[in-house]
């Protein structure tokens, strides 16, 4: 019985030890940093970061170089999601397109200073910044597709329901409260992380079962999705969520040209697992295609980055347009997204911008 | 800082070593603290809530305790009842706080029905003299938040909850191993069986109009199957965390699925909750209307489970689900008598034949209600109930949609739970595991903890009832 208890104080001060190590190690972040393995110009795929399965890390690298216009005097202005934030590989999507363009951008990083995210409600935006109508400007906004329609129902948002709605969600939980640090934590230092990757790793290859969200199809077995997508893929989106959102984006283009004398060229990108849910006997429900019919009916210019990636797809199978390990483009899908948003901005005649490009 | 989180495993070994290296005297502190904390995590401002909870229950049961005069205490007693069912309504339906106060913050109702149904009762059980209300305040507030029934229950009374907290403590080998060992089992039914089943029923459910017949009928049986084992997971995650602390709680299930009755269905599920209901909404009711005779009994009967069904919040699902039961028991006081005599008139009474047919009804008639409560809106429910027959088609998209594995592994625990069950429905078998030898004990002990490790699912997703 003695030797009983003795052993179980042994593991008990064990265990109080490791968790003291996990709490301190996430909420004292000095601390913690020297328990993970972190590199900073390299990344390995959020959505293996996710699942922690060797077999899909993939190194990618993180370019550098922004674009160098400035808000006055840009003639293109960039809002999108992690996708237009996106530097693996290549360098973010504003740069690439300046450098195509030869043509001042300016990027909406999103920032502290605008505290929601700016591709939700691009117009309160522009009046938080103080924005003034000036010589004819082009806004390219960019929303990924299973975003598109609740963000186009916020875009017209103005600056005063942004405020309000900023102190809606009036408590912040304080760090101590805030128990994502401890999952993080735990999931990544050298000590439980390593047993944490192992496990991952014993799983799937024993029983092939990779971590929610992400979803495994051995059907193309170098990519790895993003749950969210793959349910999205597989909701009904009625044609009325597709009126209803193409009006909603109509209304935004007029609110632009009439306040601040912006073109709007609106992008959807299609999910990763858009593009290859056929293979697994998930048809594509034409989402974007339907949705940019729509708006180009309402006079906006829109870009249908599904068709054009399928098609390139067609063209040639064996290159890939995204990241195996995560969800965002890869430089190439990067590029052809440059030149589409280019063919549109001429073709939709913005004469002052498009004058000798 | 759900049960089956990261930090809930690296916070309790901390709790548990300030419990045990604080002076007894004062042992409840660092368990209400840590139940603050607790509770905090998922929302700081409602945690203002229970402290209002917490004070207001306490000095008005002093003061029912301490009034000698009838009617004053039954106005003491009242007020307390609707200033308590207050601040179910305000955190249930934000809309009536918004208008009332100005902030329009987004408030969650975790946890605030379960702590308010607990001081009602207390409330009452004070003012009927059962209980002596609680002088000492820290152990009245630990009675309130302990963390381990703050979230979903169970709903304890305070003569045996309140007892419980002042006993000393004393570290006992058995109590502290089948605290750990529930604990276990009851994340084992939520991680590995309930967020498994989830991976179906969320297909379906998601998206009723894409599916016809077959499909609709399995993911509602699945749906039984999550939301058992998902709340009584959570309860044996509860009870396992409390005998950790040497205090034992209510038990909350015991196999509803296999009621005979819905009646019995009701004795068997939630049971903390379904007695509260009936202690203290329906028998009231049925009292009051006692002249009416049967029908006051059905009528008391649908009013309650309605009263249920907009508990459970605002939604026309919840109060659909609530009317079903209330009808299915209000039917059953006039069915009942019939029922008898066809039974003797077939020659079934107490036969076997019979209680599996029974069980067999039951349990469709508890999934006919889960449609309800599970559809995301009403439209949904009905939808899924006019084309629950239609056809058989499409169920091996649904079935196979995360691959074979996660299908033969669904197949598989359902199968284990079904054998735990059996051997646990065997004469003898309360504490089975620690009556067989040490080398069974412990290979089973690894099984289940490798078993957690290989087939968990990790959804990210909370305990359903945390909403209510």
């Amino acid at each position: 019985m003695r030797v009983r208890l003795i052993g179980i104080g042994v593991c008990y001060v064990l265990l109080l030890l490791f968790s003291i190590f996990v709490i301190a190690g996430a909420k004292k972040r000095a601390f913690g940093h020297r328990f993970i393995r972190s590199d900073t110009d390299v990344v390995h795929g959020e959505l293996y970061e996710m699942c922690k399965i060797n077999r899909f890390r993939e190194d990618i690298a993180l370019m550098k170089g922004d674009a160098t216009g400035k808000i006055e005097d840009a003639d293109i202005i960039t809002i999108g999601d992690s996708f237009f934030g996106s530097a693996l590989a290549s360098r973010k999507f504003a740069a690439e397109l300046e450098a195509v363009s030869g043509r001042p951008v300016y990027h909406v990083e999103n920032t502290g200073k605008f505290n929601s995210s700016q591709v939700d409600m691009p117009l309160a935006y522009l009046e938080s910044i103080s924005c003034k109508r000036g010589p004819n400007r082009v806004l390219v906004l960019e929303s990924v597709e299973r975003y598109a329609a609740q963000r186009a129902k916020s875009c017209q948002k103005s600056w005063n329901d942004v405020h309000s709605w900023k102190s809606d969600n009036g408590y912040y939980k304080e760090r101590i409260l805030d128990t994502k640090d401890i999952e993080y934590f735990f999931s990544n230092n050298i000590l439980s992380g390593t047993a944490n990757k192992f496990l991952q790793n014993v799983r799937f290859d024993l029983l092939g079962i990779v971590n929610l969200p992400v979803v495994y199809h051995s059907e193309v077995s170098d990519m790895l999705f993003y749950q969210e997508e793959v349910e999205f893929n597989r909701s009904s989106k009625g044609e009325e969520t597709i009126k209803e959102t193409a009006d909603n984006i109509a209304c935004l283009a007029r609110k632009l040209r009439d306040r601040y004398n912006i073109s709007l060229v609106y992008v959807i990108l299609p999910q990763k697992y858009s593009l290859y849910s056929a293979r697994f006997g998930d048809p594509y429900d034409g989402f974007i295609p339907r949705l940019v019919t729509e708006m180009r009916k309402r006079n906006v210019a829109a870009v249908d980055m599904y068709s054009v990636y399928s098609a390139q797809m067609k063209l040639h199978p064996d290159r890939p347009l995204y990241f195996g390990s995560d969800t965002h483009y890869n430089r190439e899908g990067k590029l052809l997204l440059v030149r589409e948003i280019m063919r549109e901005i001429t073709e939709q005649n913005h004469k002052r911008l498009t004058n000798g490009i | 800082m759900a049960f089956n989180s990261i930090a809930y495993f690296a916070f309790l070994p901390l709790v548990y070593a300030f419990f045990v290296v604080t002076p007894a005297k004062v042992r409840w502190m660092p368990l209400l603290v840590f139940s603050f904390y607790f509770y905090m995590t998922f929302s700081a401002s409602l945690a203002f809530f229970l402290l209002f909870a917490i004070l207001l229950n306490y000095f008005i049961a002093l003061l029912i305790g301490n009034n000698r005069r009838p009617y004053q205490r039954l106005l003491l007693l009242w007020s307390g009842i609707v200033l308590n069912i207050s601040l179910i309504v305000l955190s249930r339906y934000p809309v009536i706080l918004h208008a009332l106060l100005p902030t329009k913050g987004l408030l969650l109702s975790i946890g605030v029905s379960y702590y308010v149904f607990q001081a009602i009762s207390y409330l009452i059980d004070i003012y009927l003299e059962i209980e002596e209300p609680e002088r000492h305040f820290g152990y009245f507030a630990l009675y309130m938040a302990f963390f381990p029934k703050l979230l979903q229950g169970p709903i304890e009374r305070a003569g045996d909850l309140l007892p419980q907290l002042k006993v000393k403590y004393e570290f006992d080998y058995d109590t502290m191993r089948s605290g750990m060992l529930m604990f276990a089992w009851g994340l084992f039914k939520k991680v590995v069986v309930a967020d498994r089943l989830a991976l179906f029923v969320n297909i379906v459910y998601g998206d009723v109009h894409a599916y016809a017949g077959l499909p609709l009928v399995l993911a509602t049986w699945f749906y039984a199957f999550q939301i058992y084992f998902d709340f009584s997971g959570y309860t044996d995650m509860a009870l396992g965390t409390a005998r950790m602390f040497n205090i034992r709680l209510t038990q909350n299930f015991n196999s509803p699925y296999l009621a005979t009755s819905v009646a019995d269905f009701w004795r068997r599920w939630h049971i903390s909750f379904s007695r509260w209901i009936l202690d203290y909404i329906f028998k009231p009711l049925q009292m009051r209307w006692r002249d009416w005779r049967t029908f006051g009994t059905a009528l008391a009967l649908v009013v309650t489970f309605l009263v249920s069904g907009i508990w459970h919040g605002a939604s026309w699902g919840f109060v659909a689900w609530g009317l079903l039961h209330g009808i299915y028991l209000a039917a059953s006081v006039y069915y009942k008598p019939l029922q008898k005599k066809i039974h003797k008139a077939l020659g079934l009474e107490k036969t076997r034949l019979l209680n599996i047919w029974q069980t067999m009804v039951t349990f469709q008639l508890v999934c006919f209600a889960w449609i309800f409560f599970r559809a995301n809106s009403l439209s949904d429910a009905l939808y899924v109930v006019r084309h629950l027959f239609d056809g058989l088609n499409g169920v091996r998209p649904v079935l196979f949609a995360h691959g074979a594995t996660e299908l033969a592994v669904a197949l598989a625990v359902l199968a284990v739970m079904l054998t735990v069950r059996c051997i646990t429905a065997m004469p003898g078998s309360d504490d089975l595991p620690f009556k067989w030898p040490s080398g069974v004990r412990w290979s089973l002990y690894c099984v289940l903890v490798l078993s957690l490790c290989l087939f968990y699912v990790d959804s990210g997703r909370g305990f359903i009832y945390f909403q209510f």
